[in-house]
């Protein structure tokens, strides 16, 4: 095939019709006889105005631009041609050896990229087009090569079936790999295709990558396993979605007044130091802990500072994804508790790994759309109730800080015909106040009633957490929000511990309770099951134990 | 004496395969209802399973039984069992007096059982009630709430339909022990043959023992 086209190329390109053949210049120009780069093509398609021999001495300059029009407009448009560089500056046109040019670093060795942030990990990843370059293509490729033999389902990654990881999935997924796929391969390929030629004056900008995504804004899992597929992945997974400086003043450390060189004092990694001046009470419990020592030894491993949330504004589930970026196997470390899903949909990490933290039960307002719960938001909630909407005076009319489990109660009637049948409160058991040491692991209480009876911590300590415009705000719940409900009301607080019966109970029965014994009967309610129940089994075993006994004596 | 053919080979198989079901569920539920007894019996030096473990001994022995009672329920229809020993017939009604007092008063006097089980209806009007309760309103409702228990997250809209995991616990737990107290009665009561061990090798050879005058009571 090639040499067709070499052929053709000849006979098309050879001068048939011109006034003088190559060989003839080479007659004279004998070093030109071989000439790589343009040996396909004859001394006349260049150098054009020669009519006989010997030629004019001054002969027009000649351009590439006949053939290489688009190249060479490209780079006209670049940096290059502006600082005066012309082809035979990078190209041996009558060279001895075939040559694609010279390459970047020929010119430009050993750039510092002093001002680039995270210095080794874009050089190691990316090529010069990348960021100074104008890509026709970029994208990302991360190939996953599993185990020989082993089939992965595309439904394990793409768990709801619309064709796409989001990085809740893809984040799942690698932590499954490092579980039951040992041996994998994953390897990460920022690539991106441009012309050379066209180098822009200035390199892109962070943003174009991180924030407005211009490049690289596609990714692709590739899966090699028994079957062998790609799926596309969410670019936010492999590249990090940085807060624009229009957005900073919304962060929390933005409200707040911190401007961006309170803590860039240099142009290196934002260290501790940065961190500890203004947290420092924080920092020095968490410093002396062993997952100080051990783990995420600085404060940026954890906590991201260009957040907009707050970490107390984080569900259980975001709390948990903070954890699971180290500790993937946090599902198969706990399968010795029952229900293991369905606990970290209720529990966060340091809900049980904290203990000098306190824990409460956080009630939120959630909606309930085939199947699937979403908090409600501020904006939903301004659609019902009108713009600057604030909830609290809503629901308790006493300008107080709290809220009382009646109130809550009508007002979630009152929002369910306003917003649909869907509408429920929903609780998770998180941390409300931090105490930054993270170090119990193995916890020898294994013991469902700490959490499973009406003794647990956190029923002291219990919150509705209200949407507000760009924040949340907790506000402290009197009475219990669980028992003054209809069950259809917060219909996914189960705590079954509660229906367990104590030794105080059966005292308070005995005729010791305050408000006496039969309206704490009432009070008891299910708990009364284990009561009766384990009485007639012992009314029924004495009975029988008697019927035997006359038995025996009158030996029947 | 002549043999009476009581029990056949598929109850009987059955039957000693749901009570081994039965003692398995008992033992774990009561784990589950009351945690506090892992360490009770650990200080006893006694083996038991760990909470997690007790949960899913329990899941699957009660899959057993969902499908062990489901087999029951057709075979004694598909047989006819059903209308030959449980269903309640208006003659029944003057025994239970009788009966209730045979097992109080009679027993003691040396008295005669008024009724002599046969192949044609092998429970007397107080054994139907209890049988027939057990095994067609009890059983089915601790299979049914059981069944459901076993994957909240599946059964989520079905659940908060009937009032929720609350009154789902309150009605599983209701029914268990009423099971077990008659569970209790009927361990004592099969020791009430002739013989003490009559009824046990009863439902072992499926065949008892009688003395031929007995037979005539029967016919009440």
């Amino acid at each position: 095939m090639q040499i067709l086209v070499i052929i053709l190329f000849m006979l098309l390109g050879s001068p048939v019709g011109a006034a003088v053949p190559s060989d003839e210049c080479l007659n004279c120009h004998e070093d030109f006889k071989k000439r790589p780069p343009h040996e396909s093509i004859a001394c006349t398609d260049c150098h054009i105005g020669i009519k006989e021999i010997p030629h004019e001495e001054k002969l027009a300059r000649p351009t590439c631009n006949a053939c290489h029009h688009r190249t060479v407009a490209r780079f006209s448009a670049g940096i290059h041609k502006s600082k005066g560089i012309d082809c035979k500056q990078c190209h041996v046109l009558h060279g001895k050896t075939k040559g694609k040019g010279e390459v970047c670093a020929s010119c430009h060795p050993d750039v510092a990229h002093k001002n680039l942030p995270s210095r080794e990990k874009h050089l190691a990843t990316l090529n010069c087009v990348a960021c100074h370059g104008k890509p026709d293509k970029s994208g990302i490729t991360t190939t996953v090569t599993l185990p020989k033999g082993a089939t992965l389902d595309r439904k394990i990654i793409d768990r709801d079936g619309n064709g796409f990881a989001d990085p809740a999935e893809w984040h799942a997924f690698e932590a499954l790999l490092d579980q039951k796929f040992k041996g994998f391969k994953l390897q990460k390929q920022y690539w991106a295709y441009g012309d050379n030629h066209e180098i822009m004056p200035k390199a892109a900008d962070c943003g174009e990558c991180h924030e407005k995504r211009t490049r690289f804004a596609g990714a692709e899992g590739r899966i090699n396993d028994t079957t062998g597929y790609s799926i596309p992945v969410a670019p936010s997974v492999f590249i990090p979605e940085f807060p624009s400086l229009r957005e900073f003043p919304r962060t929390v450390h933005g409200q707040k007044g911190v401007r961006c060189t309170d803590c860039h004092v240099t142009k290196d990694k934002i260290t501790d130091k940065v961190c500890v001046r203004c947290h420092e009470q924080v920092y020095h419990t968490y410093e002396k802990s062993i997952h100080a020592k051990k783990g995420a030894t600085s404060c940026t491993d954890c906590h991201n500072p260009h957040l907009i949330k707050t970490y107390k504004e984080f569900n259980a589930k975001e709390r948990i994804a903070i954890c699971s970026r180290c500790h993937k196997d946090y599902i198969s470390r706990h399968e010795w508790l029952p229900n293991t899903t369905l606990h970290f949909e209720y529990l966060e990490c340091t809900t049980c790994h904290s203990p000098g933290s306190e824990k409460s039960m956080v009630f939120f307002f959630a909606d309930n759309k085939n199947n699937k719960k979403t908090p409600v938001q501020y904006e939903a909630l301004e659609r019902v109730f009108g713009q600057n909407i604030h909830l609290k005076s809503v629901i308790n009319n006493y300008a107080e800080n709290m809220v009382k489990g009646e109130e809550v109660g009508r007002f979630v009637v009152d929002l369910k015909k306003k917003m649909g049948e869907g509408i429920f409160v929903d609780a998770e058991i998180i941390v409300t106040k931090v105490h930054h040491d993270y170090s119990v692991t193995r916890l020898k209480e294994r013991n469902c009633v700490t959490c499973h009876s009406p003794q647990a911590h956190f029923y002291n300590s219990m919150y509705l957490l209200l949407p507000e415009k760009d924040r949340h705000i907790y506000v402290p719940v009197k009475g219990t929000l669980l028992s003054v409900y209809p069950i259809g009301m917060a219909l996914d607080i189960y705590i079954l511990g509660e229906e367990k019966i104590t030794k105080d109970d059966v005292y308070a029965l005995l005729g010791k309770a305050p408000e006496g014994s039969p309206a704490h009967a009432k009070r008891l309610g299910f708990k009364l099951i284990d009561l009766v129940g384990v009485i007639l089994v012992i009314l029924v075993i004495l009975s029988i134990m008697a019927h035997a006994l006359l038995r025996i004596l009158v030996k029947r | 004496m002549k043999k009476v053919f009581l029990h056949t080979l598929t109850i009987r198989i059955w039957h000693w395969v749901n009570a081994l079901i039965v003692i398995a569920l008992m033992i774990t539920g009561i784990q589950l209802r009351a945690p506090g007894i892992e360490e009770f019996a650990r200080s006893m030096a006694i083996w038991i399973p760990e909470y997690s473990m007790a949960v899913l001994i329990h899941k699957y022995i009660g899959y057993a039984m969902t499908v062990s009672f489901l087999f029951w329920l057709v075979y004694i229809f598909a047989s006819g069992s059903f209308r030959t020993h449980y269903l309640p017939r208006p003659a029944d009604i003057p025994i239970l007096g009788k009966q209730a007092f045979y097992y109080l008063v009679g027993v003691f006097q040396g008295g005669e059982n008024p009724f002599a089980p046969t192949e044609q209806g092998k429970f007397n009007p107080l054994q139907k009630i209890a049988y027939g309760s057990v095994m067609l309103v009890i059983t089915p409702l601790i299979v049914v709430t059981g069944v459901l228990f076993s994957d909240i997250f599946f059964f989520r809209g079905l659940i908060d339909q009937m009032g929720g995991v609350r009154l789902l616990d309150a009605l599983h737990v209701l029914a268990s022990y009423l099971f077990l107290l008659n569970l209790i009665v009927h361990l004592y009561m099969c020791t009430m043959g002739h013989h003490i061990f009559d009824h046990i090798k009863a439902m072992i050879l499926g065949f008892e023992e009688m003395p031929e005058d007995s037979h005539s009571h029967s016919k009440h």
